[in-house]
């Protein structure tokens, strides 16, 4: 697939331009992205409408609708770039971690339009993905912290350098955004729950006592499955002894505690590390109380930070081009036997 | 007219190229290793060699399900993909269908099956004459009792065809004596049939936005939801 001396020339001389494909939930997504950076188009088709009636993301439901609809983003993402497949250097897509099936929907499109343009096909890992959204708001400083925080991860990455991903600390229960769906349940709050959750935590005040996990010191751990309980537990005993249970003070008590321990370790490991630059990244960096945390956090240390918007934040396939320019530089393509790898590692 | 074909929608994935109506070269394996890693290498393999590019297809034809509900994505979307990057018509075909067509040469009913486990199938009710395969009744899944009623009404000769006959075929055997059963090496899906299924059937081409798997029933999840009565699908 493509001559070496061929594709440094390219590198050199020519803009870096990637069709993007993201499939690894319930999103359908496709991207046009320039040398990592700059976002051509970015075209999203959420199924949440879909999955709300069953409470939650149905894995056999979302291939079913990435399948309808994959040919239409990509036509969308190629119509509002104004590119032909000419111009393209290479097809990027979400190798893994994610829903097997959905994953490869994404996979097997990938390959066919590569195929089909003799086209170069890069994979991406979906969180090294959602970090490297930062280098679409402004350029990365390394080395950098990034915090990761979605409904399926909770880590701390420290990069050394472009490509360079440590995984420092990670949940070892429950992700804070799988936290955050499960308090909102408990809370009798609608689907999806992280959203209706930080609504109504912005009406009370956090004045129930609800734990912090710290874990053993030095750890960049986390823990959530406690916090979880505590709230079931503090509902349940409302309700025993007749007590009146304020929803909104619990949500707000529930994001005091997550936030906290999320900024508090990101703030340590940031220092310890002696990083230019926080990047927060994933669905739950959408969180306007964890943003706002965080920006203060960093004010007068001397590290720079990074949020993107919240639709960069949320899964989308601009991220994934930005990611895929790194594995471009490095050559680090895929064969015609890419597979879909559902619990694919960080490194 | 040059025609790339493939099936993925059972245990048996099968690729075949076409030049005018004659198949010049077809890949067929029995394993049941992931179609996902195996349908792209088995097209570039073929194409390579047959020296066909893919710039000179002129049609995709796939089985588009019933059948494993990855396989037949996989399918689908490699199909559908295809022919959306080439600008060319995608050719959607039953992979009952395309079971059928395997016992063109009967004369008879033909009863394509497959299996759809929890003791139901795929099936479907074909009729074939002087080498000519129709389609009579709409494909379905059904469970198995419900099947042998079905195939109990059918009269004259009955062949039935499918991969995973063994499976099944005691239990019918006791209930209908008198079908027929297709050996092991007719009832392989093989891709040139698709080929051949497509150049007969113009209508089944269409757009790639529009080519859908064809499931043959609900998720369970929708089946669950439904039963709970959640109401009409959005
Ligand atoms: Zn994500």
């Amino acid at each position: 697939m493509g001559e070496p001396e061929g594709a440094v020339l390219a590198m050199i001389k020519e803009d870096v331009i990637i069709l993007a494909i993201e499939t690894s939930c319930d999103e359908t997504a496709a991207s046009v992205v320039k040398n990592g950076s700059e976002i051509i188009s970015s075209v999203v088709a959420s199924q949440m409408d879909s999955h709300k009636r069953f409470g939650g993301v149905v894995p056999e439901i979302a291939s079913r609708h990435h399948t309808e609809i994959i040919t239409q983003v990509m036509e969308q993402a190629m119509l509002e770039a104004e590119l032909p497949f000419s111009k393209l250097t290479a097809i990027a897509v979400t190798e893994g971690p994610g829903l097997v099936g959905a994953l490869l929907v994404g996979i097997s499109a990938a390959k066919a339009v590569a195929f089909a343009h003799g086209l170069p096909l890069i994979p991406v890992h979906h969180i090294a993905g959602h970090i490297q959204a930062a280098e679409l708001v402004k350029p990365i400083l390394y080395p950098a912290m990034a915090l990761v925080v979605s409904g399926g991860h909770t880590e701390l990455v420290y990069m050394k350098e472009p490509g360079h991903m440590e995984v420092i600390g990670e949940t070892r229960d429950d992700a804070a955004g799988e936290a955050y769906d499960k308090v909102a349940r408990t809370l009798g709050l609608p689907y999806p729950g992280g959203p209706h959750l930080e609504r109504l935590a912005a009406t009370g005040e956090p004045t129930v006592k609800l734990p912090i996990a710290w874990l053993e010191p030095g750890s960049y751990d986390f823990s959530f499955s406690g916090l979880k309980s505590s709230v079931i537990n503090t509902k349940h005993n409302a309700e025993q002894r007749g007590e009146p249970f304020k929803a909104e003070d619990v949500a707000a008590s529930f994001q005091h505690s997550v936030v906290e321990v999320l900024v508090e370790k990101t703030k340590r490991a940031a220092l310890a590390y002696d990083v230019q630059q926080v990047i927060a990244a994933g669905g739950v960096a959408a969180n306007r109380g964890l943003r706002a945390a965080l920006k203060d956090a960093f004010i007068g240390t001397g590290i720079d930070w990074t949020i993107p918007p919240i639709e960069l934040c949320t899964d989308n396939a601009a991220m994934i081009g930005a990611a895929a320019y790194i594995e471009w530089n490095k050559q680090n393509l895929a064969d015609w036997d890419l597979n879909g790898k559902p619990g694919l590692a960080l490194t | 007219m040059n025609i790339l074909s493939f099936t993925t929608t059972t245990s048996t994935m099968s690729a075949a190229v076409s030049v005018n109506g004659r198949t010049v070269g077809e890949y067929t394996t029995f394993l049941k290793q992931t179609h996902s890693q195996r349908l792209m290498p088995a097209i570039d393999s073929l194409l390579k060699e047959t020296g066909v590019k893919a710039g000179d297809l002129d049609a995709i034809a796939a089985a588009k399900g019933p059948g494993s509900y990855t396989g037949v994505r996989i399918s689908v979307t490699t199909a559908k993909t295809l022919a959306w990057s080439l600008q060319i018509p995608v050719y959607g075909i039953s992979s009952l269908h395309l079971l059928a067509e395997q016992a063109k040469l009967f004369s008879g009913w033909i009863v394509p099956f497959i299996d759809a486990r929890r003791d139901h199938v795929y099936t479907g009710i074909y009729y074939a004459e002087n080498g000519i395969c129709r389609r009579m009744e709409a494909d379905g899944v059904l469970d198995v009792p419900a099947w042998i009623e079905k195939l109990q009404t059918l009269e004259g000769p009955v062949l039935l065809i499918g991969e995973e006959a063994d499976k099944h075929k005691e239990r019918i055997m006791a209930d209908c004596p008198d079908v027929q059963f297709a050996s092991a090496e007719q009832s392989v899906p093989r891709a040139s049939s698709l080929a051949a299924i497509a150049e007969q059937h113009e209508d089944l081409a269409v757009h790639a936005h529009e080519l859908v798997p064809e499931y043959a029933q609900l998720a369970e999840a929708e089946k669950k939801w439904l039963e709970a009565g959640g109401g009409s699908r959005p």
